[in-house]
């Protein structure tokens, strides 16, 4: 048996409703959207369950983080039929369930010069939203500037930072906790990455 | 003798919600097609002035009739919307009334000509007078996406140019108009500069409403339906219309005032009445003038001299 929990309890409205926090969050990253909740399996917040409802299907082809437990292949595989591959840079989707643990940005698909749009975009989990130590963003969809906090290291923002300076190329993210949402897409910029004197 | 003058209201009340048709799913387009869609559209807004091929549709309108426009809006809209549609400003043109009809049939949404009470604004070639909000959205109707194509004809090579910005030829397109007629020439679909980096049409909008795409705070999307294309700005992007140091970029200028609403700082049709050569001019956006119209009524009865409703 593949899964016993149910997905969108209205696949059409739940969807659309899902789709559109996903694109605020994109259009306005560093800003929370509220999700559909649905029953999530075990490793997947709920935002980030309704998320994959919303995009994965038979035409996408998903990278797992290793050590997410059975029960979340098992449940995208009944709802949305999609693939899952090995190779984090086939992907057009990488799930993650802890971004301490996960692979280089670099590791992943950032598109080509003319079609920038083959990137890999990544589903992230946090155990809680906010938490560690705030950054500065600016970018399209933010007026001035933004100021968040995600609980990463500080070498992850500095590969975030890296990664911007390769424009168009990149991934595209967003980042799961409750039934929340925020979009960090290559487009945002961090405006200072200050050094950590703790570490 | 007083010519016929169009109506400036062109229907009164929002109209409500109402229960969509039996026999469609929501919003016309199956479920796999609007995720597909939903796929290009968050790559466009990642990638602002970046066309993404899509899967479009055979639609139940002709290409040329806003069918890219449509994909994008069935894809995007919810119950909870209100959809405004206007056909170069108007919300009572044949395309306008057609394309809300079918938004009304198919979801069962809220419609209304006010801009301000809009979430969703499908347009075809205008952008509405009054400021656009935080949260709207507008989806543009598309007919020829790529900037480039009467440039280099071929998709493949128009790509390669994007990936290397090399975007000197359409700088020369603009020069040809300088040495022919002493000034950039382009009324319509003026090219621009979408953060900084890519170059995009910004559909057949005129040259008067490239300014309105600056650091918009609503999001923005394209849709171009036989093309197979789309794109998006999300909001607060830059958007720049090319132009050069000694000819900086200017947009239309009327020596006339809207004949309705009196308006000097909205864009004018000229509207020929009769065949002894009399015109006048109106605002192109029915919204606009109609608000303006009432206002003035309200403040001052019988102070504007307009046909009765």
């Amino acid at each position: 048996m593949l899964t016993q929990l149910p997905g969108f309890a209205d696949p059409v409205h739940d969807s659309q409703q899902t789709f559109r926090a996903l694109l605020d969050a994109l259009a306005q990253p560093g800003l929370y959207q509220t999700t559909v909740a649905v029953a999530p399996p075990a490793g997947l917040t709920p935002s980030c369950a309704a998320a994959a409802l919303t995009l994965l299907d038979l035409e996408t082809t998903v990278w797992l983080q290793p050590g997410l437990p059975q029960a979340v292949p098992d449940w995208l595989l009944f709802h949305t039929g999609c693939q899952f591959t090995e190779a984090p840079q086939a992907a057009d989707f990488a799930l993650i369930g802890q971004m301490a643990t996960a692979p280089p940005l670099t590791a992943f698909c950032w598109g080509s010069p003319e079609y920038p749009e083959t990137s890999t975009s990544l589903l992230v989990q946090l155990p809680a939203l906010p938490g560690g130590s705030p950054v500065t963003l600016q970018g399209p969809g933010i007026l001035a500037e933004r100021a968040i906090a995600l609980p990463v290291s500080h070498d992850f923002w500095a590969q975030w930072q890296a990664m911007t300076s390769r424009y168009p190329l990149g991934v595209d993210s967003w980042w799961f906790s409750g039934d929340q949402v925020l979009g960090l897409p290559r487009t945002t910029r961090l405006q200072v990455l200050e050094e950590e004197a703790s570490e | 003798m007083t010519p016929p003058l169009p109506s400036s209201s062109p229907t009164a009340n929002p109209m409500t919600a109402a229960s969509p048709e039996p026999g469609f799913n929501f919003a016309y387009l199956d479920e796999q097609t609007k995720r597909s869609i939903r796929r290009a559209l968050l790559k466009a807004v990642a990638i602002p002035g970046h066309q993404i091929p899509f899967s479009s549709r055979e639609m139940p309108m002709a290409y040329g009739w806003g069918t890219g426009g449509v994909q994008v809006t069935a894809a995007v809209i919810g119950q909870p919307d209100t959809l405004k549609v206007i056909d170069q400003g108007a919300d009572d043109t044949t395309n306008a009334v057609n394309i809300r009809r079918f938004f009304q049939k198919v979801c069962g949404v809220a419609t209304t000509d006010r801009t301000a009470e809009a979430t969703l604004i499908q347009t075809r070639h205008r952008i509405p007078e009054t400021p656009l909000q935080p949260g709207q959205i507008m989806v543009y109707q598309v007919p020829m996406p790529e900037p480039l194509f009467f440039i280099e004809p071929s998709r493949t090579e128009a790509n390669k140019m994007h990936a290397l910005e090399e975007y000197g030829p359409m700088y020369v397109r603009l020069y040809e108009d300088v040495t022919q007629f002493g000034h950039i020439a382009m009324a319509y679909d003026y090219p621009v500069m979408v953060g900084d980096r890519y170059l995009m049409k910004p559909s057949p909008i005129p040259r008067f409403d490239n300014p309105k795409l600056h650091m918009s705070p609503a999001l923005q999307l394209f849709g171009a339906g036989r093309e197979k294309r789309i794109y998006a700005i999300p909001p607060y992007t830059s958007v720049k219309s090319l132009d050069f140091d000694d000819h900086p970029f200017t947009v239309e200028t009327w020596d006339a005032a809207c004949a309705f609403c009196g308006a000097t700082d909205s864009y004018l049709d000229e509207v020929v009445t009769d065949d002894q050569g009399s015109r006048l001019w109106i605002c192109s956006d029915t919204d606009y003038c109609h608000q303006r119209q009432q206002a003035a009524l309200s403040d001052k009865p019988n102070a504007l001299a307009t046909p009765a409703d």
